[in-house]
Formats: C-alpha cells, sequence, structure tokens
C-alpha cells in the first residue's frame, strides 16, 4: 500500500487552482483531493478479527464519493493516523485548508490544497465501528463538497473497543472551525491492542514506511500499523462502481496524496508525549503552528506566505558577494581562526610546533610585563580623558560662538590631524629632544634649575609626553566631530528657551547637553578603544620606551612576535587584547547602527 | 550684514560685561592654543631649513641668519623618495579600488538584492569590526608568508605589494555605510533598470555606481588617506627596502641617524602633500570625517 502511493503533484495542479475556473470545477478537484485522503477501509470487530476477505473489496487507489459514504465506514491511511480526528465543521472546505497556509491568490476558491492529508470529520456513532464491512454505501445524503458528515471511527480505538470509546468518540467543539484538530491522543495501552488480533491471525508482515512519514510517524503508533494493513491489501474484488471513479480522479489524486509539503506538515504536527501508563487521556487539541516552520531561517519569507524561490536577483547577489566572502575569508576569517589556533601552541613557524594548551595564558598571567602594558595603556587612556576628553568640547562650543574665524580655528587645530602619524611622532621626538629640543629651550625661559628635562628619556615622563602629542593630534578631529553636532541644533530652539526665561545654564543643560549627549559618549568609546591600540607613536617616539615605561600592549606584542620570535605567545596576547577590546567594541558597534556617526 | 548662525548666546548676552570679558579671556585662550598646535609646524620648516651645524647649539634659535635649502637636497639624494612614494602610491590606489569594489558590491547585495542567509552572512561581515588590526597581525604575516595556507601550494607574498594590499582591502565598515547608503535608494531606480532589460551587474554599474558616487569619493579619500598613513603593517610585511611606503622609508631612514635637519626636511616633504590635498579635497574630507567619525 505504501509503494503505490503517488509521490508528487500533478504538475498543472497548481495553474488549476489559481485559474479562474468554475466552483464546480473546483469543487471536483478539491473532492478528488478530499477523496484521496479517505481511503476507505473497515475496520475490523475488535473481538474477532474478521479474516481479509471479509473486508471491503476497495483498493487503496480507489475513491468514494461523498455522497455514497454517508453511512460507510470510512478510515484513513492507517501509516498517516496516529491520532483520529473528530470534529463538526459547517464548511469542510474551509477546514481542509489550515489556515496558515491560506494563499492570497485570485479566484473564489484559489486556495492552497490541504497541507494535512486527512479531512477533519465527525465522529462516527459507535455502532459504525462494528458494521460489517460488507455493507453496502448508503445512498448519498450529501451534496458537494459534501464532507459534512463523514464518519471516521478511530481504528486503532477499535481494538480495544470496551475501554472507552464513548469518551474518545465525543465531539470537542472547536473555536474556530477548520483550524483546531481534536486529536485523541491514544495511550499506549490501546495501542497494545493487537494482541487480540494476533490470537486470531498471524501477524501480518511489517510494511516499510515510506521515508517521508517515518518521522511523522512515532514509535507508538507503528503497532497498529499492521492491524490495519491486511483489510487493504486483501481486498481482491472491487465493487463494480469503483474503477469508473478511480478512473476520474485518479489522474489527480494519486499524485495529490503524498507531497512534500504534506511529509512537513506531518513532521511539524507530531504528538504531544503522553506519560506512559495513562489508561484515558482527555483529547487534546492541536492548534497547528502559526507559521510555517520552514520557512523561519528565511525570516519574513514566512509573513509574506511566498515559498522561497532562487530567482536571478539572488544568483546576483551571491556573484557580488562572493569577491567580499573570498576576501573575508581569507583575511579574516581565517587568519582570526589561525591566531587562535597558533596561541594554544609552541609555535615555530619553520620547526616543530608543539600544542602547549593554554599555557601561553597562563604565562601571562604570570607575566609582570603584561600586567605593567595593560597598567601602561589604563594609565595612558586615563590621562588622555582627564586631559584631552573635554578640551575639544569647549573649543567646538566656544568657536560655535565666535562670529569670526570659525573656519580658521577649525583648520588650525585640524592641521595635526592632517598630519601623518609618523611624521608627526618624528617631529615630536624632534621637539621633546633632551639637548636640542625646542620644549627645553622654551622651559629654560623659565627660571627653571635644569633646562634638560629628559621627555621622553626620563621613566616618569615619557608616558606623559606621548599623551600630550596624542592630545595634539587629535583634538582638530574631535572638534570637527563635536561642531557638526553643534551644528544640528536648531538655534530656534535657543531663542524658544530665552524666550521662556532660561538663563544661559538653562539653555546648556536643556539643549546643548542633550544633543552633545550621544556624540560624546559615542567619541568617548573611541577615544578609549584608540588609546588601547595604540602602536606608532610608542614605536617610533620611544619604542617601548625608557626602562618599559611605555611598554603597550600593541608594542609588547611586536616585540614578541618579531624580536623574541615567540609566535606563539603572541598569538595568546593577541586573544587577550580581543577579548579586551570587544567588550568595549560591542558598545561602538550598537552606537553606529543607528546614524553611522 | 551677512547671516550666520548664532550659537549658545543671544545678542543680549553677549552685551553683558561678564560675559564680554569672558568671551575676550576665551578667545585669547584659543589662540594660545591655536599658536601652540601651530609651534610644531613652524619648528619642523625651522629646523629644515637651519644649517647642519646649528643642529647642536644651545639655546636652539628659530633662525640662523640666511636659509640653507641644503638639507632638501640632501633628503632627497638619501631617502628614495620617488620610489617610496610610487609604492605609496600604488598601495593607495589598490587598496581604495580594492575596498570599494568589495565593499559596494556586497552592500548593493545586501542592502537590495536580498540573498538567502544574507543576513547571516552580513553578521558574519560585521563582526570583524570587532577585531582590532593588532590581534590579526600576528597570524595575517603567517598567512602572507605562506599564502593561501601552508599545506597547500602557496606563494611568500611578504615584501610584495599583493601582501601590502590584499589584507587591508576588507573593509567591514565601508560595508557597514554603503549598505546604509544603498538601502536608502530608491527601488523604483532600480526597477526602472530592470524592466529595461539590464542585468544586474549593468544596473549595478550603470545606475547604483553614478548615484552613489559622493558617498565612494568620501569613502575612497578616506581609505585613501588611512592607506597612505598606515604604518604597522606596512612596517611588518616589507623587508625590501625597495617595496617600502612612505612611511616606513622615513622611519627607516630616521633610524639610520641621519641629522636633525635633513630629517625635518624629509618630515616636511612627507606632510606638505597631505595638506596640499586636503585643499583639494577640503569639502569631501570634512564630509567625511564628521560623517565616519572615523580616525585617519
Amino acid at each position: 500500500m505504501a509503494k503505490q502511493r503517488p509521490k508528487r503533484l500533478p504538475t498543472d495542479f497548481f495553474d488549476r487552482l489559481l485559474s479562474n475556473q468554475t466552483d464546480d470545477q473546483m469543487n471536483d478537484l478539491l473532492t478528488s483531493i478530499v477523496d484521496e485522503q479517505i481511503t476507505p477501509t473497515a475496520e475490523p470487530p475488535a473481538d474477532s478479527p474478521p479474516p481479509p476477505e471479509a473486508l471491503p473489496a476497495k483498493s487503496l487507489r480507489q475513491t468514494i464519493h461523498h455522497d455514497k459514504i454517508e453511512d460507510s465506514i470510512v478510515t484513513r491511511d492507517e501509516t498517516l493516523d496516529e491520532e483520529p480526528i473528530t470534529g463538526e465543521q459547517e464548511s469542510p472546505l474551509d477546514d481542509l485548508i489550515p489556515r496558515t497556509t491560506r494563499m492570497q491568490a485570485p479566484g473564489p476558491r484559489a486556495k492552497r490544497p490541504p497541507l494535512e492529508p486527512r479531512a477533519p470529520v465527525s465522529a462516527a456513532p459507535p455502532e459504525a465501528a462494528v458494521i460489517p464491512p460488507q455493507v453496502p454505501p448508503a445512498p448519498p445524503k450529501a451534496r458537494i463538497p459534501g464532507l459534512e458528515s463523514l464518519e471516521m471511527p478511530p481504528e486503532h480505538l477499535d481494538a480495544a473497543p470496551s475501554a472507552e470509546p464513548p469518551a474518545r468518540e465525543e465531539e470537542v467543539p472547536t473555536e474556530d472551525a477548520g483550524v483546531s484538530r481534536v486529536v485523541s491522543a491514544p495511550p499506549p495501552g490501546v495501542h497494545g491492542a493487537p494482541e487480540d488480533w494476533q490470537a486470531g491471525m498471524p501477524a501480518p508482515p511489517e510494511m516499510p514506511l515510506p521515508p517521508e512519514e517515518a518521522v511523522a510517524a512515532e514509535p507508538t503508533v507503528l503497532p497498529e500499523e499492521p492491524a490495519a494493513e491486511p483489510p487493504v491489501r486483501a481486498r481482491p474484488e472491487a465493487p463494480p462502481e469503483a474503477p469508473a471513479a478511480a478512473a476520474e480522479t485518479a489522474p489527480i489524486a494519486t499524485d495529490l496524496a503524498h507531497t512534500r509539503i504534506q511529509a512537513r506538515w506531518q513532521r511539524s504536527r507530531r504528538k504531544p508525549k503522553l506519560p506512559k501508563m495513562a489508561k484515558h487521556v482527555d483529547p487534546i487539541v492541536v492548534l497547528p503552528p502559526k507559521v510555517d516552520q520552514f520557512n523561519v531561517l528565511f525570516g519574513d519569507l514566512s509573513r509574506t506566505k511566498e515559498r522561497f524561490v532562487f530567482n536571478k536577483m539572488h544568483r546576483a547577489a551571491l556573484v557580488f558577494l562572493l569577491p567580499g566572502f573570498i576576501a573575508f575569508s581569507l583575511f579574516s576569517w581565517y587568519p582570526m581562526l589561525k591566531g587562535l589556533f597558533i596561541s594554544f601552541y609552541d609555535y615555530h613557524p619553520t620547526g616543530i610546533s608543539t600544542f602547549i594548551g593554554f599555557q601561553n595564558y597562563a604565562r601571562a598571567f604570570y607575566d609582570v610585563m603584561f600586567w605593567r602594558t595593560l597598567a601602561h595603556a589604563g594609565w595612558f587612556c586615563f590621562l588622555v580623558l582627564l586631559l584631552g576628553f573635554w578640551l575639544p568640547i569647549l573649543l567646538s562650543v566656544f568657536i560655535n560662538e565666535l562670529r569670526l574665524g570659525r573656519g580658521l580655528f577649525k583648520f588650525v587645530f585640524f592641521l595635526p590631524f592632517l598630519m601623518p602619524t609618523v611624521p608627526a611622532a618624528i617631529l615630536w621626538k624632534w621637539i621633546m629632544d633632551q639637548g636640542f629640543g625646542i620644549l627645553n629651550a622654551l622651559i629654560a625661559l623659565l627660571p627653571i634649575a635644569d633646562p634638560h628635562i629628559g621627555w621622553l628619556t626620563d621613566p616618569r615622563l615619557a608616558l606623559f609626553s606621548i599623551v600630550m602629542v596624542y592630545i595634539w593630534k587629535n583634538t582638530g578631529w574631535a572638534i570637527l566631530i563635536y561642531s557638526a553636532a553643534l551644528g544640528n541644533i536648531d538655534e530656534t530652539m535657543y531663542e524658544e528657551a530665552e524666550i521662556d526665561g532660561a538663563s544661559l545654564w538653562d539653555k546648556i543643560k536643556i539643549v546643548t547637553f542633550p544633543a552633545m549627549r550621544t556624540v560624546v559618549s559615542v567619541m568617548l568609546i573611541i577615544t578609549i578603544i584608540n588609546t588601547l591600540q595604540l602602536f606608532t607613536e610608542i614605536y617610533i617616539m620611544t619604542n617601548g620606551g625608557p626602562m618599559n615605561s611605555t611598554e603597550v600592549i600593541a608594542t609588547y606584542i611586536y616585540k614578541q612576535a618579531f624580536f623574541y620570535m615567540d609566535i606563539g605567545y603572541a598569538s595568546a596576547l593577541s586573544i587577550l587584547l580581543l577579548l579586551m577590546l570587544l567588550f568595549i567594541t560591542i558598545f561602538r558597534l550598537r552606537r553606529l547602527e543607528p546614524g553611522g556617526g | 550684514m551677512p547671516y550666520y548662525a548664532r550659537g549658545l548666546l543671544s545678542p543680549s548676552e553677549k552685551k553683558r560685561p561678564a560675559l564680554r570679558i569672558a568671551m575676550g579671556l576665551g578667545t585669547l585662550g584659543i589662540c594660545i592654543l591655536a599658536a601652540v598646535t601651530l609651534v610644531p609646524f613652524l619648528w619642523m620648516v625651522a629646523t629644515s631649513l637651519a644649517p647642519a651645524q646649528a643642529m647642536f647649539s644651545w639655546p636652539p634659535r628659530w633662525f640662523y641668519g640666511q636659509l640653507d635649502w641644503s638639507s632638501y637636497f640632501i633628503a632627497w639624494q638619501h631617502v628614495p623618495f620617488a620610489t617610496y612614494i610610487f609604492n605609496s602610491l600604488i598601495h593607495c590606489f589598490g587598496v581604495v579600488l580594492g575596498q570599494l569594489l568589495i565593499s559596494a558590491l556586497a552592500a548593493y547585495a545586501f542592502a537590495k538584492l536580498k540573498p538567502p542567509l544574507g543576513k547571516l552572512l552580513l553578521i558574519l561581515f560585521l563582526l570583524t569590526l570587532m577585531i582590532p588590526a593588532e590581534s590579526l597581525l600576528i597570524p595575517l604575516y603567517l598567512v602572507m608568508k605562506s599564502f593561501p595556507a601552508e599545506n597547500l601550494p602557496n606563494v611568500n607574498l611578504i615584501s610584495t605589494f599583493w601582501g601590502l594590499i590584499l589584507p587591508t582591502v576588507v573593509s567591514a565598515f565601508n560595508i557597514l555605510i554603503l549598505k546604509s547608503f544603498f538601502e536608502r535608494l530608491p527601488s523604483d531606480l532600480i526597477d526602472a533598470g530592470r524592466l529595461d532589460g539590464c542585468s544586474e551587474w549593468l544596473i549595478f554599474r550603470k545606475i547604483v555606481i553614478p548615484v552613489s558616487m559622493p558617498i565612494l569619493v568620501v569613502l575612497g579619500i578616506f581609505g585613501f588617506i588611512t592607506t597612505w598613513n598606515s604604518f604597522f603593517w606596512p612596517l611588518i610585511v616589507l623587508n625590501n627596502p625597495k617595496m617600502y611606503t612612505l612611511m616606513v622609508g622615513v622611519q627607516k631612514m630616521v633610524e639610520t641617524g641621519e641629522p636633525w635637519n635633513v630629517i625635518m626636511a624629509v618630515v616636511t616633504l612627507t606632510t606638505l602633500p597631505t595638506i596640499f590635498l586636503y585643499f583639494v579635497f577640503q569639502k569631501y574630507i570634512v564630509r567625511g570625517v564628521i560623517f565616519t567619525g572615523m580616525q585617519v
């Protein structure tokens, strides 16, 4: 039976669905879908399982017209039906279409085919379960769509009919027709009922599950499968009207039954786990998932209800992203991973590298010099913030008050920033020269005993001197940014505040501060990051400085890697620096997102 | 009277005597600060024009009677400026072109083409913003030494332009900026091209690139300045004096112990082009500094 099941939709199915067909045509189409999914089989009486020949002689491929199944016993494909589904619906066609898969498509009936193979049907009366299969179907009562009263006894309950069939077959009112399904989950005790079968007949051979349904079928359901199969396989002769009916609907129905969509749907509808020993469990209402779970991966695609289609644009996008991807993987991701890798090794590029675990990190922990570099970096950062951070704020506010010479002052303060770092550092090295520098010459104008101050040669002063250079170089840049922020303030806000009687301090507090706050916080973070990464100034001016007094992290890493050739240790230090800056950079990224600076 | 944007102070407040005095003092202070800012430049030029024997005189003087241009000639002879500047220019243009091409393509794809898994890739790209350059230097050096990998057939890119340029063409920052710019481009513009039968590449080249020229110029100038000033990576990757960029070459020259007037001549020659460029591209540079909030 499983082998006969078709796998694919007919190619023209969606076209037919979406084209403007008459209601009758659509009814036929949907009817055929339903028919395929409701395959009639009979339920063997629980006490005495009938021989296979006694079962209703309808092949699996065959379908029933709804109008003929009014009173017949209808079962569904057992491999799909873990749970019997009961429920009363006003509009069966709506019920066939799960809420989540509605498509916006033209036409009155242009809806997606049911993802779920089972049509929810009303509960069967208890006696329906024991109607002999040979009883011919009752004359039709229902019209198209005609599914109002499909009856379906939960077949796995019939194995133990005395247990509690009435409880199971209660109709649970659904709050939203077509949406909720009533699932009475059979306890394992009920599932185990095939012992009754085995008394009367040999256990039928297990049919392998088709791959799509292997997921859907839960272990607790498996035992009932053989119980349901003998009737299906042992139906040699069909009623005379059956082939004609099958011939009409087969082309569509055969292709429809098991699509990928269905398999996915079943996968998403796993049964809830139940306690093993429960004898009776109340029906559980299982709502279909709100979003197509497959599309969760693709974000908002699930909202537009469109299947993801790989089109020309996406292909172009991938081509466009290719150079970036290659560059990033070769020059960012791969080196990063490689650095992380190396940091666990005693690494010798040409010799033998040995894995030493966290020893490099432990070494850094016990390395006094490393802690000193951290202290220097922290002290440098602190000095820059203390001496230089407020200066550009003040200057930009003041320059903004000037009537003349705004551009001139901005340009003058911006000049050091235009100068590349290397010549600037060399220049200051000369200015701060102990013997013949101009700075000491200017100091000599003051009555100081020794005008030859070792700005860069005195371990107590060297770091401070570099801080001065740093402030000199970067103030103009900060002034430019703060000026831009000040220029964004609408001057009428000042005027309004004045009309309201605000004092000077009030205006600063109410208008200027809020406008500057974001920029100042961004600048704070950028300054911290830049000072912690400082390399060029220190490398040129002191190269770690007198008695290591200006050694910072970057210069220390550089020396470890290219002077002492201890690449593994240098990598570990790099990773530590990365971790330190990571924390700060997260803030920076978050600030950058809204406006781009 | 020409209009100028008023600042914090109202006209009446500016007439208050206390504030007038404060403004006067402030102006004085800012002038002093400006002078302090400018003095190093003056000292740089003064030293470069001083005679060599004046380097060891105390106290130093600003002016030694006549201008001595010999230090510039010596500097030009001792430092192969032409080579260094040529190397630097190749470095800069290579990096800028690579950066802009890669970033613009990727940013356009992220912003307008919406590829599958694009968000994931974007996050992966932007994560590199968090990596400080110093952390990558050592592994990058090793990668460049045997590119692309040690256990594959590889080439040594140390002391080559490839090794100099390639690692800096990745710029997540440019991608971030360009993506936010492209997202603001009207989609109709692109759809119009699509209707006319352009391929995606033609749309990108004929529509997107021209429209986004202003920001590309800003980013290009910034990339140029950053690359021109870059020092750490060239210092590591270049071992051959013929391959030195200007900054590395100047630093190496200083280490050889030239007299200070020659060094200052070199420094002056190195600084002047950037200031000249600033005057040419002033609008873009100022806009770029403000726009990107980024350090050169």
